[in-house]
């Protein structure tokens, strides 16, 4: 196997807040080959967005700070280490990131154009009419009509849908070969998240990008995604490749949230929620940090972390999937 | 646009007219009356009385404050009591002494300003920004007018001999005529300097201080992660994405600040002894000058409303999102 594209390991970013020190992201590591797509779940505030901010250093520097032995490697090179300048060529160039927010993820007084140009003549320059060229065929790639007068809109003559083409666009300026994409279709309606999500998976084809694909949403993650990580309090608790995970999910708390999708062909009645709330993360971490919420807690669950067994072709951190020895 | 620059124009008649009643009803209701000044008590009544009559001011006051009403719509304010000229002579000898001051003022207000909230906001909570904090918070608590005497008194004395090329006062030295373009441009320049740093620096204090708030919103908004996301350069980051941002709210200060500025000029005129309607006003209402404070009061309110018109029009040049249709 060819080194792979992404690899983070041990990662951990810890905040200073006034209650304390919030462990956002405990220890995840995971990797990523070349155009392969990766859906990290989990719900609101288990830590995907800091990991994925983490990897391109975006992180506010006077509040966060990954902490030692954490590693994040892009084309075997450490990025935790890497001077600003070289993480600004790596940002941008050679990975992209799209945000949850389309709304406010672009800056209202400049032309879009404009905002999709200026990665370009960051990382390449050139000519202004060539990168007027580039920037019309990057518009009309992410389906925006008549991208020739398009590239002239400010941000709020635009929709939302088409705000979150703008920011791939951007994205994709430089062809990079990671996209992150956090929770990019969260702020959309639902006809529109499906489009965008097909965008998306389309150019990843077409690009043959890598794609790290965030979202609270495992039927969004479902339609892409080769292998999936789920994420509770900041850790991996449980990883696998698509249909199998679906299938056999070794961790209660995947069980959990498979239950709590809403089918077509489920009987009537209120959705499966998982009952309680996830843990502080300031709070130290004593014992599985599921337990609290969990159906099938042991009593060894309270006390023991469990470790990240194999289980059904993926891992899972839990007891129930410790092999019988 | 032009349509709302006249309605807001049309607007500002009420306003004006305002205005002028409350110069006259403030200016009957204070003891005394332009012949005051003519305090020899050698005179004989009856000349006084012949004198009072000359200028009109032996009639009913409401047939008075009627031709003053004739005159803000006709613009011919009459004679100066006390100079022998026509008002629109004198004042217009002053006013573009007064908006060189105010200008000039106006713009190193503003540069200064936003120059020292930006490196206050970025460097928050650092050494510099402590320091710029305790000294802008003081500076804003002096008054223009203390502030220019102790300028007139350090420049002046032999406190500082390196100083004493700076001029106290006046807008032209005496040999003036005799200059080059460029040495009379250096020479007003030198005079200038300490009247725009008594008359601004306070305001440029306060300025520093919206500015510092407006920038810390700024950097934490989404589309300036995005532009760094971009790997644009932080210079860029903060002055293409976030500056640009942030002057917004800035320009509407703009408005606000302009009373406050004129206001200032009246002081800081006399104390420089500058040749501009500051000046002129004040020396009009001790005299009892009645035209010259009417026509003078008026002015600065014309001045007032059209800088505010200015700076909503400029806000509209700033942020696309604003239109005036």
């Amino acid at each position: 196997m060819s080194t792979p594209l992404l690899d983070v390991a041990d990662l951990s970013t810890d905040f200073d807040t006034e209650q304390g020190t919030a462990h956002a992201v405990r220890g995840v590591s995971f990797s990523l080959n070349p155009g392969e797509t990766l859906g990290l779940v989990g719900e609101s505030g288990c830590g995907k967005s800091v990991t994925a901010l983490s990897i391109l250093g975006l992180l506010p520097a006077k509040r966060a700070r990954t902490l030692e032995g954490s590693s994040v490697r892009f084309r075997g090179e450490e990025l935790l280490s890497a001077t600003s300048s070289r993480l600004r060529e790596v940002r941008g160039n050679g990975i992209g990131m799209v945000f949850q927010e389309p709304m406010t993820s672009l800056n209202p007084v400049l032309r879009v154009g404009e905002q999709i140009a200026e990665t370009i003549r960051e990382h390449e320059g050139g000519r202004n009419d060539a990168i007027r060229g580039r920037v019309i065929d990057l518009l009309a790639r992410v389906g925006i009509p008549d991208p020739d007068i398009r590239c002239n809109a400010y941000p709020h003559q635009l929709s939302g849908g088409m705000r979150q083409r703008v920011m791939l666009a951007i994205a994709l300026a430089c062809g990079p070969d990671l996209l992150i994409a956090d929770e990019p279709t969260t702020a959309l309606d639902v006809t529109i998240q499906a489009q965008i999500l097909d965008l998306l998976d389309g150019l990843r084809r077409e690009l043959g990008m890598a794609l790290l694909l965030i979202s609270h949403d495992l039927g969004v993650v479902a339609r892409v995604a080769d292998r999936v990580a789920v994420m509770y309090a900041g850790r991996i608790v449980e990883r696998g490749r698509i249909p199998e995970l679906f299938e056999k999910a070794g961790h209660p708390y995947t069980r959990g949230l498979l239950r709590a999708i809403p089918r077509l062909d489920a009987r009537p009645g209120p959705l499966a929620a998982i009952p309680g709330q996830v843990p502080d993360p300031h709070d130290d971490e004593i014992g599985c940090p599921f337990a609290p919420r969990c159906t099938e807690v042991m009593t060894r669950c309270q006390t023991e972390l469990p470790p990240e067994f194999s289980s059904g072709g993926g891992t899972s951190r839990c007891w129930l999937a410790e092999p019988a020895d | 646009m032009l349509r709302f620059a006249g309605r807001r124009l049309l607007q500002a008649i009420p306003l004006l007219l305002g205005i002028v009643t409350l110069t006259f009803v403030v200016l009957h209701l204070a003891p005394g009356d332009p012949t005051a000044i003519y305090f020899n008590p050698n005179i004989p009544p009856e000349v006084l009385d012949r004198m009072r009559a000359s200028m009109g001011l032996d009639r009913p006051l409401h047939v008075q404050y009627l031709s003053w009403v004739r005159a803000f719509f006709t613009g011919d304010f009459g004679y100066s009591y006390t100079g022998f000229r026509p008002v629109a002579e004198v004042l217009g000898d002053a006013l573009p002494n007064t908006l060189l001051l105010g200008g000039v003022s106006l713009v190193v207000i503003f540069v200064v300003g936003c120059f020292v909230g930006t490196v206050q906001a970025v460097r928050q909570y650092g050494v510099s920004d402590t320091i710029l904090t305790v000294s802008s918070l003081a500076i804003y608590s002096m008054p223009g007018f203390w502030l220019g005497l102790m300028l007139v008194l350090m420049v002046s004395s032999s406190w500082w001999p390196d100083l004493l090329w700076l001029p106290v006062s006046g807008m032209k030295s005496v040999d003036h005529e005799f200059l080059s373009p460029l040495g009379r441009l250096a020479d007003i320049s030198r005079h200038l300097f300490l009247p725009v740093i008594a008359l601004g620096l306070a305001s440029a204090a306060g300025i520093a201080r919206y500015m510092r708030g407006e920038m810390l919103e700024v950097i934490q908004q989404d589309y300036v992660r995005t532009a760094r996301a971009k790997g644009l350069r932080e210079s860029r980051v903060l002055i293409k994405h976030a500056l640009r941002n942030a002057l917004i709210p800035i320009i509407s200060l703009l408005g606000l600040f302009l009373p406050l500025l004129i206001g200032g000029s009246v002081v800081i005129e006399v104390v420089f002894s500058w040749p501009g309607m500051g000046r002129t006003m004040f020396d009009a209402i001790l005299a009892r000058d009645y035209p010259v404070v009417m026509a003078s009061t008026f002015l600065f309110g014309v001045l007032v409303v059209v800088g505010n018109l200015l700076a909503d029009l400029l806000y509209a040049a700033v942020d696309p999102r604003i239109r005036y249709d």
